[in-house]
């Protein structure tokens, strides 16, 4: 439970380093990839500790 | 900026570093485990483990009377569960990595010793250093609890005893866990154990007293060499045949031999190289084995009189080493083909080497063929030294 | 299309050798003697052959790409569409390809060396650093690569030589005691394992700064590579008997265990393992970069770096699902990513065919018109 809870907080880091990055680029559509595949890879760490 | 770097740099190393100290376990948590034992009474096993006493080994000033090992003994019907089953007993966790010796009980080893090494060569804490003995006539357990002089620990006493008798006297070999893992799974050699017996009484042994006189009452001692089947026990060699069964493969590093030169006195000389040679030959799809046996040897020892620098002399002290290791050898190699039927020494290998065709036919029925498998056995003895005299000392007349 | 990053043909072929060497020397011997026992060598010297030629196509592959990477090829040739569908099977493999080296180094170092270590905990560290590295970008890995490997061929000399007492000559005969088929059968997963694998590196030839070394680089590291794991594969088949090393997991390991000379250098194995700690490392980070580069180039973005650490992160559950166990890894997960490298394979094959019937065409329609 906690493990989910911290890889949630580290995306949550991430997310805020890189997107003023790649707004500062005025890069939208990496924005948007990027967000998505953090967004899926976060889900399946969730996932793993709290089913697998 | 850079600061941060740093202080991230500084975070991750810790991280790296840390991680390596997840189980880590400091020496005065953990048991080191120098001897193990493993009987099987009852359809259950008696794991004895002998556990060293750290504090007693390291302390100069005498320590404080303790024994400088423990051995507990656990029952239980796996070897792992008794050995977990330890830490309800001791107060540290058992630590197996430094183990010297592996004492199998003979009641195990008449049973069938795989299911029990199973777990030795699976768990990963275990390295495979470490020598393997059996037991004969005693359980592992009282080997285990014998008080022995000189080494303060007796599994190192058995470890050094039976590493200094491979090297300088003929019947006794060390074994590790690869190798009988390999011999009880291959088909082509079956394995020898060297077997370990109390001398004197076991009550007495256990006492500290024991090692307080100074002529040695009871003691372990190295006295035979079991012959296995797969991995079952079907009888034990003598020593004379246990050195027979050493020159034959070859792995003699320096021994001595005695031989009569007359009625009541004996000449010895002392083998320093020895190798052989075992050739498999097929004819007419029936095996038969060549081996030759080539050695160096020095005189060590002469109770009759003879002068050595008469070259008959020399010539009939090789003609006579040589009668001696062939007859050796000829009672090694009737004892285990007429009375175990087991392949000890790895003819089978050798056929399967060089006739790998004819050897998967023969591999079925092979302690049978083995059993009248003829075994043609050359040796050559060189003598090339006989010490710091010519010849034997004068005294006797 | 300029690009910034540069690497010497030498780091290249460092890069390749590595990867070469990564995962498969702790596991390719055990794969190599499951069928060929004691032949297991053969096997090795037969994979290494035409392993070899596989990738002597690669580097002639990749120096016809002319400075464009696979899946800029693959766009070319497929166009949009089927290109699209291609590209994106391409990224995928690369991707299962990262996962199964993850799952790898983490049930290695779980079940042999941080034993009570939670296999996350080791996973999350490893994949800590591979960020790491790949965000700095390839010319850095290449170089970081370049300075570490006195140091590995120094560790891989020493081991060669400590082992030599523990080896017995005996071990390899009968030779050719197995029949053609069963050899044949042991090398099939030699030649895509690591050699198949070999096909990542074709998205890494535009970085190489001249185009006509590519095939040296290539080559040169492919064979050096195979070469050290063929060394190791005789190496464990001479100590442990062609039966010991089918059935040990690890069998490099196991022989590294067993060093000891002259009852003073022992238990090093540790240090042996760091050798391919690090050999593994170059691998997974090689495929974290290939597999972000394909996404990058699939979607037409700008950005690299911005794309590690999703990709990095979500590697770990998936070499978990991916691997449930050590039985599965053995035998069903080998045989399934074995057909899906030999399918991959074909891949740069077709395009270049297709690329080149294109040009021929397209002369063809000039010269007409």
């Amino acid at each position: 439970m906690w493990q989910s809870i911290l890889i949630s907080v580290v995306a949550v880091v991430v997310a805020l380093f890189e997107i003023p990055r790649l707004k500062k680029l005025k890069y939208t559509k990496e924005i948007w990839f990027f967000s998505f595949f953090l967004l899926l890879a976060t889900v399946a760490n969730i996932l793993k500790f709290l089913y697998f | 900026m850079s600061k941060r770097k740093l202080l991230l740099v500084v975070f991750l190393s810790m991280v790296l570093l840390l991680s390596g100290c997840w189980s880590r376990r400091e020496l005065n948590e953990i048991a080191l485990v120098i001897g193990l034992g493993v009987d099987k009474i009852d359809n259950e096993y008696v794991i004895s483990t002998q556990i060293v006493d750290p504090s007693e080994i390291a302390s100069k000033g005498g320590g404080g009377g303790r024994a400088p090992v423990v051995t507990y003994k656990t029952k239980s019907n796996t070897l792992m569960g008794a050995i977990r089953q330890l830490t309800a007993s001791t107060p540290r966790k058992l630590y197996l990595a430094h183990l010297r010796m592996l004492v199998l009980g003979e009641s195990i080893v008449r049973e069938g010793v795989a299911p029990a090494l199973d777990v030795i060569s699976r768990d990963h804490e275990l390295r495979s250093d470490f020598f393997i003995i059996m037991t004969k006539g005693n359980k592992a357990q009282d080997v285990l609890t014998m008080v022995t002089p000189l080494e303060k620990v007796p599994s190192a006493y058995m470890f050094n005893m039976l590493r200094h008798s491979e090297k300088y006297w003929a019947p006794f070999s060390t074994l590790k866990i690869d190798q009988l893992d390999n011999e009880i799974s291959g088909d082509g050699k079956e394995p020898v154990i060297t077997a370990v017996e109390i001398r004197g009484s076991l009550k007495e042994g256990e006492q500290k007293k024991n090692v307080e006189n100074i002529s040695i009452k009871n003691y372990l001692q190295y006295t035979s060499v079991g012959v296995l089947r797969q991995d079952k026990l079907v009888g034990y060699l003598n020593e004379t045949e246990a050195s027979g069964y050493k020159y034959l493969i070859g792995k003699i590093k320096s021994t001595v031999i005695e031989m009569p030169c007359n009625k009541d006195h004996k000449d010895v000389t002392e083998l320093i190289h020895t190798n052989s040679i075992i050739k498999a030959n097929m004819r007419n799809h029936k095996p038969s084995i060549d081996v030759q046996i080539n050695s160096e040897a020095n005189v060590a020892e002469l109770e009759c009189q003879s002068n050595l620098l008469n070259l008959n002399v020399i010539h009939a002290l090789e003609k006579k080493t040589e009668k001696e290791i062939k007859n050796q050898i000829t009672m090694v190699l009737q004892k285990t083909q007429k009375e175990y039927q087991s392949d000890i020494f790895g003819f089978g290998d050798q056929i399967h080497q060089t006739y790998p065709k004819d050897w998967s036919k023969l591999k079925k029925n092979w302690n049978k063929t083995f059993s009248t498998l003829s075994v043609k056995v050359n040796v050559k003895v060189k003598i090339r030294n006989f010490g710091k005299v010519n010849k034997s000392t004068p005294s006797m007349k | 299309m300029i690009r910034k990053e540069k690497i010497e043909y030498r780091q290249f072929a460092i890069l390749v050798l590595l990867y070469t060497v990564g995962t498969s020397v702790i596991i390719a011997p055990s794969m190599l003697a499951s069928y060929a026992g004691q032949d297991g060598w053969i096997s090795a010297l037969l994979g290494l052959g035409i392993g070899l030629l596989v990738v002597w196509c690669y580097a002639s592959i990749g120096k016809f790409f002319m400075g464009r990477s696979l899946i800029e090829a693959i766009n070319e040739s497929f166009g949009n569409y089927l290109g699209f569908v291609i590209a994106l099977i391409f990224t995928f493999f690369s991707l299962t390809l990262s996962s199964l080296v993850l799952s790898n180094i983490g049930n290695f170092v779980n079940t042999r060396m941080l034993v009570g270590t939670p296999l996350d905990a080791a996973e999350y560290i490893f994949v800590i650093v591979v960020i790491i590295g790949v965000r700095l970008g390839i010319e850095t890995l290449a170089r970081s690569t370049e300075t570490l490997t006195p140091l590995f061929t120094f560790l891989f000399i020493v081991f060669i030589f400590a082992v030599l007492p523990q080896m017995h000559p005996n071990n390899i005969r009968p030779i050719l005691e197995h029949d053609i088929h069963d050899i044949f059968k042991s090398s099939y997963g030699f030649i895509s394992f690591p050699f198949g694998e070999l096909v990542l590196f074709l998205m890494l030839t535009p970085f190489v700064s001249k185009n006509k070394k590519i095939t040296k680089g290539y080559v040169l590291g492919a064979f050096i590579g195979g070469v050290i794991v063929m060394i190791i594969t005789v190496l464990s088949i001479l100590s442990l008997g062609g039966y010991g090393t089918a059935i040990n997991t690890y069998p490099a390991f196991t022989i590294a265990k067993k060093i000891d000379v002259g009852g003073v250098i022992q238990r090093v194995e540790v240090i042996m393992a760091g050798i391919w700690t690090f050999s593994i490392f170059t691998k997974l980070s090689v495929c974290v970069y290939v597999t972000a580069l394909s996404i990058k180039q699939l979607f037409r973005l700008r950005d690299l770096n911005c794309l590690t650490i999703p990709i990095a992160i979500s590697l770990i559950p998936l070499s978990q699902w991916g691997t449930p166990n050590a039985a599965d890894f053995q035998t069903y997960t080998a045989m399934w990513m074995m057909y899906f490298t030999y399918i991959i394979m074909i891949i740069p094959f077709l395009t270049t065919g297709v690329l080149y019937l294109k040009k021929k065409w397209g002369k063809k329609q000039e010269s007409k018109a």
